[in-house]
């Protein structure tokens, strides 16, 4: 076997080069590997995170910022649309260079990172420990050594699987997605739109994110089991032609968005899971950055004082389970329970919902509330009626 | 015989498909997707989740 590392992150999207960032602070070898040869490419999401979220990443660049979101706009089938104003509620990034940076600072902070590098397996010693990775780059594989896998590997993830995780998703737990990056008008640069209905996206949203400059991330995602083999694209197409008047297609990209299960595994021996890879996304909402990024914060962190206490047995690693889970756990358990009742809404539901949003914000600070706090009183307004405020999600 | 095949122009490399094959046929590789014929089970799955109909189940020529 070739080099030997305290730990190898695969996978360098924003979970991976978090937890590589920690670990190579801390002064331990790590082996960033990410299999496209560039970072942050192909992408596969809407940008927006909340001002907390990003706070994970301690140092803020303001080049990774595209827009600040100061509206939010509901939309139901009947086009009878909420707006409120809501100043602080997030950003909407520029993640090619968001993740690009991200990488770079884990590599000047002393990780290597090697692109084009795409882990196909993993090592077992003789006494069935994980103890190395395969690594295949420009066609050729190689075997490195490793006391730790951080499986930052996104959406599409084997590493987990390689360890005998059964974590596939079944149709009813994740989202069927299609963006576009549109040049259109009309666009309020300044307004997120959420349009809600069982035609326009069954058990998803159609979204409006602008980015600045005319442009925005335009993208539908739904529940492929509730689609009737109707396809994200086939929807979009027809949402994008109804809300704009103009509009010129600049990239698209698909995407599949994993919902958080209870069986999410986060640690299995020496291997962790993080971000996209460990189903780490709000099940309603479908916002991962943040989760990806304290994952893979915690997960670096905890990887840290096992490799400084070498005495630790492989136990010592749950506590990043734990970690994550004490200050996330509640959260994503509340969210997976929303999705369920999500999928069961019907057109009117959604039009009560928001009627009684129009009603309730009109009272209340919006600003103030938080997500979860709007979603209990739409549930004690009517329990039958849940609709999740997905914006203030993230 | 039919086999899963894959139109390479509307794929977005996702890796959505990749996630909910429970029998591990598909592997998003750097160069884009490949599909492992011999552990494919036309079970359909990745087909309903793709979403621009990139995927189908084709006769084999
Ligand atoms: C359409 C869409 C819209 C979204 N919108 C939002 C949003 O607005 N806000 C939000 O918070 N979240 C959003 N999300 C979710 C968000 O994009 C993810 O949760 C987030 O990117 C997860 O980060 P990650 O680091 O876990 O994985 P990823 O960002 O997916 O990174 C995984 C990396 O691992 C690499 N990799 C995979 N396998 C290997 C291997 N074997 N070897 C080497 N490298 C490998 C991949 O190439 C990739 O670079 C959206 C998702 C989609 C699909
Ligand atoms: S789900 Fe469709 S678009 Fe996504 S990787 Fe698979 S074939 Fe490509
Ligand atoms: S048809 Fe089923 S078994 Fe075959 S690749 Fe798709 S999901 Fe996997």
């Amino acid at each position: 076997m070739k080099d030997k590392y305290d730990c190898i992150v695969v996978g360098a999207g924003p979970a991976g080069s978090m937890a590589a960032w920690v670990l190579a602070k801390n002064k331990h070898k790590v082996l960033l590997l990410e299999k496209h040869k560039e970072v942050g490419l192909p992408l596969c999401c809407a940008e927006a995170v909340s001002f907390r979220g990003l706070s994970i990443c301690e140092q803020v660049n303001p080049a990774w910022i595209r827009s600040k979101i100061e509206k939010i706009a509901l939309c139901p089938p009947s086009g009878k649309e909420l707006k409120v104003s809501y100043s602080s509620a997030g950003l909407v990034l520029d993640r090619k260079i968001f993740d690009r940076d991200l990488a770079l600072r884990a590599e000047s902070s002393g990780a290597e990172l090697k692109v084009n590098a795409q882990a196909v397996g993993l090592i077992n010693n003789n006494r069935g420990e994980i103890c190395g990775i395969r690594m295949k780059k420009d066609g050729r594989e190689s075997e490195y050594q490793t006391k730790i896998v951080i499986a930052a590997d996104g959406i599409e993830s084997m590493v987990g699987r390689w360890a005998g995780i059964d974590n596939a998703l079944k149709l009813e737990g994740v989202d069927s997605a299609y963006q576009y990056l549109l040049k259109a008008d009309p666009l309020d640069q300044e307004c997120i739109e959420f349009h809600l209905g069982t035609k326009i996206a069954p058990g998803g949203y159609a979204w409006v994110f602008p980015k600045g400059k005319g442009l925005a991330n335009v993208g539908l995602a739904i529940t492929p089991s509730l689609g009737n083999n109707i396809k994200a694209k086939e929807l979009l197409d027809f949402f994008v032609m109804k809300r704009f008047k103009n509009f010129s297609v600049v990239e698209w990209m698909t995407g599949g968005v994993p919902a958080f299960s209870r069986r999410s595994q986060l640690v299995k021996g020496n291997i962790l899971l993080t971000g996209d890879a460990a189903r780490l996304v709000d099940s309603l909402s479908g916002a991962g950055i943040a989760n990806a990024l304290l994952s893979g914060k915690i997960a670096g962190q905890v990887a840290s004082e096992y490799l400084v206490n070498g005495g630790n047995s492989p136990d010592f690693l749950k506590k990043y389970e734990e970690e994550f889970l004490k200050i996330k756990g509640r959260e994503l358990r509340f969210y997976s329970y929303c999705r369920k009742i999500y999928l069961k809404m019907r057109d009117e539901d959604f039009e009560e919902v928001i009627q009684f949003l129009k009603e309730y914000l009109k009272d209340e600070d919006s600003t103030r509330l938080t997500p979860i706090q709007t979603l209990k009183a739409i549930l004690r307004s009517n329990p039958k009626l849940l609709l999740l405020l997905r914006h203030l999600v993230w | 015989m039919k086999k899963l095949s894959l139109k390479m122009d509307l794929c977005g490399e996702c890796g959505g498909c990749v996630a909910v094959c429970a029998f591990e046929s598909l592997d998003l590789e750097s160069q884009g997707l490949r599909i492992k014929e011999e552990l494919c089970t036309l079970c359909n799955d990745c087909v309903v989740f793709c979403p621009s109909g990139a995927l189908e189940i084709t006769d084999k020529e």
